[in-house]
């Protein structure tokens, strides 16, 4: 059985397709009321970790609970608290958006058609068209609407702004932190750095199917470096041997550099020197993301 | 870096290519994705041909044997309502023309279509075409490129049915070259049509749809003309009329070949004109209705699987009713021939019919005859299961509270349901169609011949979920060419003189001929049985196994 919280779990999942290893032994929890963001590249591991969350493959190795119940042996209870929204909704083509959120509605268990026409005002969605006539931002819509009027307790989507212009954007970020205040758990699988950066409790890193980091975006900063820029009269501080300090570059009284871990060294080697001033600034999620990355695209 | 190198030379030759080697570069990727499907007609379609030939000189070896045949056939509604007007059929020019042509040219119809609207229009839809377009061609150099690579296709079909007829059977050069010709420009003549309606519908699964009724209309019309009732010119208004008029060099009309030319020239000339003129996406005629307010209520799973198998079911039920019919019109003249030439009698007493000269016996033969409208929806429902599963719809389903084995389990049953109301159409169909001639069969006889279609059916539904449970990318190729080579092997039988052993693997073989036969219970138990056991097999592969998603 679940513990307390605890919404989600991978246990040591590891899926392989023939020779490939597209998940290695990932291990996370979700705690109720969170919001996760899940990052990687290309062939990172994403995809394949929501689809085992969702039940529709099976961990070759390992465990996926949600609420306790084993995603793959247990799909209808999981499905009973979760809703979806996919990256690239395909809807029927003969049916209205109507129609299908009428479907999906139905075979979730029942939904409130007030919220129903609340979503569908506030994403400005017309549903007595075809589906073949959508776009696909209105595709997303349905699939947005269809996940968020369920009122499901843990809302697992991928990339679920895209084609959504920026107004619509915003309106989704609102409706993330309505969520997120109702009690609701999200795993947000996202290439949008700002979104995942305003939204989420904590951000989950994948990297050739491994999870290479997993915790708030305050403990990700803490663990990577800082970039320091300070002033100097005279002449410039000495960080030859100071721990943790790389990358200096000396220009006409300033100096730029980057420092891991404890800043203590850093001031004692300053302190040598006459500092007219000093500037700390913490990395963003972009730059977290390509300290783990390089040059690799951000792609899902 | 070797491949970045690579990369940059391809890249800076395709920039400063000229308009028409971009042009000739598209033809090329049309004539790739026309190839190994065209491959499989163009054998299909001239093997046939040349087994009907050999099959005339084998089976009618002397003078008198060709002058009885023409004798006993010529002028018989029931045989001309199958397989169009015979002219000439003591010769082999006359008999291929009439024998193999005439149940070909609607395959070669529906070729031309299908491939078409599959270039005219397919990528279009699918979004690749903004891709070809931003570049320097323009729409109508598009289509242009897909017209230019039907023409090569139908080129080589052309020759290749010609020099094989004249190269390896007793036919003459003008014989061979003339059903060569009639069946090129048929083709010409349907795919040109097919990329003219692609320009005035919103999408090519509509054209096709329009296609398809068009030519099961212009088949229906072919058929009824040969009722004694109907005036003299109601084959020329059918192009399948116009192909029963072509017959052998000298005794045939030549004016069947102009009509196809000219229709080929105007929808190929209309449909280039109208693609210029047309949005991308758009349409220049019919227009998708946008808004479409529903009041009913569409909230299950039933009421979800049913309307998606609508549209296809209504399709087949309707040809399966309509075709039945009209060849049961001719009941009557059936039977009046089997009373003239005991030998044929003879014959089909060999295929288990015990009174060949009861009409119930025609009706046998007709309702066998629309089995493959029965499979054919059977495997098409299945098909379009795995087309939900490649498509992520099945996905979204099951990211909801619904079990696996309940959405295959009601689809399965829904395809099972629209199987026994088409058989059952079938059958009424052929009631309908004898008893407008004063032909009365037993009510009782018609629901028989319906429901001996179902176990087979059945059996190819079971076979399709076993392979969508096993390996789901092969459901459609694999089944489809199961049924239609099996079928094949038993349409081709007398031509190909194959071993029994061979012939017996068909379950068509084994159909009874109900009502003029009694049914098999024995091989209907043994179908079903088959077809469950499949069907339990593929649901318990498909339960076990990850969903594939394109």
């Amino acid at each position: 059985m679940a513990e307390n919280n605890e919404v989600l779990r991978f246990d040591n999942v590891t899926k392989r397709f023939g020779e490939t290893i597209a998940l290695d032994s990932l291990s996370m929890t979700l705690e109720r009321g969170e919001v996760v963001g899940l990052l990687g590249p290309n062939g990172a591991g994403k995809t394949t970790a929501l689809r085992i969350l969702l039940g529709l493959i099976k961990p070759t190795e390992g465990q996926a609970t949600v609420y306790g119940f084993d995603t793959w042996l247990q799909p209808v209870q999981v499905h009973q608290r979760l809703a979806y929204v996919p990256s690239e909704f395909n809807v029927w083509p003969n049916l209205t958006g109507g129609q299908i959120l009428d479907l999906l509605g139905a075979l979730y268990g029942g939904y409130d058609p007030d919220i129903r026409e609340q979503y569908i005002e506030r994403f400005n969605f017309d549903p007595n068209k075809k589906g073949r006539t959508y776009s696909k931002g209105n595709r997303q819509k349905i699939a947005l609407i269809a996940a968020l009027m369920t009122r499901a307790d843990l809302l697992v989507m991928d990339e679920p702004t895209a084609g959504l212009d920026p107004l619509l954007e915003q309106e989704f970020q609102t409706v993330l932190r309505e969520a997120k205040s109702r009690g609701q758990t999200i795993l947000l699988s996202s290439h949008v750095l700002s979104e995942v950066e305003v939204a989420c409790d904590r951000v989950a890193i994948l990297r050739n199917g491994r999870l290479v980091e997993y915790g708030t975006l305050q403990d990700l900063r803490h663990l990577s470096a800082r970039t320091v820029e300070a002033t100097y009269r005279g002449d410039p501080p000495d960080f030859a041997d100071v721990t943790g300090v790389e990358d200096v570059v000396f220009e006409n009284g300033h100096v730029r550099l980057q420092v891991t871990g404890s800043t203590d060294p850093l001031i004692k080697a300053m302190a040598k020197s006459e500092i007219t001033g000093i500037q700390v600034r913490e990395p963003t999620l972009e730059e977290l993301f390509h300290s783990y990355y390089g040059e690799e695209p951000v792609d899902g | 870096m070797a491949s970045r190198d690579a990369t940059f030379e391809q890249t800076g030759a395709v920039a400063t290519m000229t308009p028409l080697a971009v042009w000739f570069r598209l033809l090329r990727h049309h004539l790739r994705l026309l190839a190994p499907s065209s491959i499989v007609w163009i054998l299909l379609l001239t093997g046939s041909a040349a087994f009907v030939a050999g099959f005339w000189v084998d089976n009618f070896p002397t003078e008198e044997d060709r002058i009885s045949l023409a004798q006993s056939v010529e002028g018989n509604p029931a045989f001309e309502a199958m397989f169009g007007k015979g002219i000439s059929l003591e010769t082999i020019e006359g008999f291929t023309m009439w024998r193999a042509g005439g149940p070909l040219i609607p395959a070669i119809a529906i070729w031309g279509l299908l491939v078409a609207t599959r270039l005219g229009r397919g990528d279009e839809d699918k979004g690749h075409d903004e891709l070809l377009l931003g570049g320097v061609l323009s729409r109508q150099a598009l289509l242009g490129s897909a017209i230019a690579a039907l023409a090569i296709v139908i080129s080589i079909y052309t020759l290749l049915t010609g020099l094989t007829l004249v190269g390896v059977s007793e036919i003459t050069t003008a014989g061979g070259w003339r059903y060569a010709f009639a069946t090129g420009v048929g083709f010409a003549f349907f795919a040109t049509l097919g990329a003219l309606l692609v320009q005035i519908t919103p999408n090519r699964s509509i054209a096709l749809r329009i296609g398809l009724g068009l030519i099961g209309l212009a088949i229906g019309v072919r058929i009824l003309s040969v009722l004694e009732t109907m005036p003299s010119w109601l084959p020329w208004t059918t192009p399948f009329g116009w192909f029963s008029e072509v017959g052998p060099p000298g005794d045939g009309s030549d004016v069947p070949f102009l009509l196809f030319s000219l229709g080929t020239v105007l929808f190929g000339v209309g449909a280039l004109t109208l693609s210029g003129r047309r949005e991308l996406h758009g349409s220049m005629l019919l227009q998708e209705s946008e808004s479409a307010h529903h009041t009913r209520p569409y909230d299950s799973l039933w009421v979800h699987e049913t309307r998606q198998t609508l549209p296809a079911f209504i399709g087949f039920g309707a040809v399966g009713l309509l075709l039945s019919a009209i060849f049961a019109l001719v009941t009557n003249d059936f039977v009046e021939f089997i009373d003239e030439f005991p030998a044929f009698a003879d014959a089909l007493r060999g295929f288990g019919l015990d009174d060949p000269s009861d009409p119930s016996a025609f009706i046998g033969l007709i309702v066998s005859l629309m089995v493959l409208v029965v499979t054919l929806y059977a495997a098409g429902h299945v098909a379009s299961m795995r087309d939900d599963e490649a498509s992520g719809r099945l996905a979204t389903l099951l990211t909801l509270p619904l079990e696996r084995s309940r959405w295959l389990v009601v689809n399965t049953l829904v395809g099972l349901g629209a199987v026994v109301i088409i058989s059952l159409l079938i059958g009424l169909g052929s009631l309908v169609g004898s008893a407008i001639t004063g032909t009365m069969l037993d009510p009782g006889d018609a629901l028989r011949a319906g429901l001996n279609l179902i176990p087979i059916a059945v059996l190819f539904i079971g076979l399709a979920i076993l392979i969508f449970g096993l390996y789901p990318p092969l459901t459609a190729p694999l089944i489809y060419i199961v049924m239609l080579t099996t079928y094949l092997v038993v349409m081709m039988d007398a031509f190909l003189d194959m071993p029994g052993w061979i012939i017996a693997l068909s379950p068509f073989e084994h159909l009874a001929l109900v009502p003029g036969e009694a049914a098999n219970l024995t091989v209907s138990a043994l179908f079903l049985l088959i077809g469950i056991a499949g069907g339990i097999v593929g649901f318990l592969a498909f339960r076990s196994r990850d969903l594939r998603m394109d």
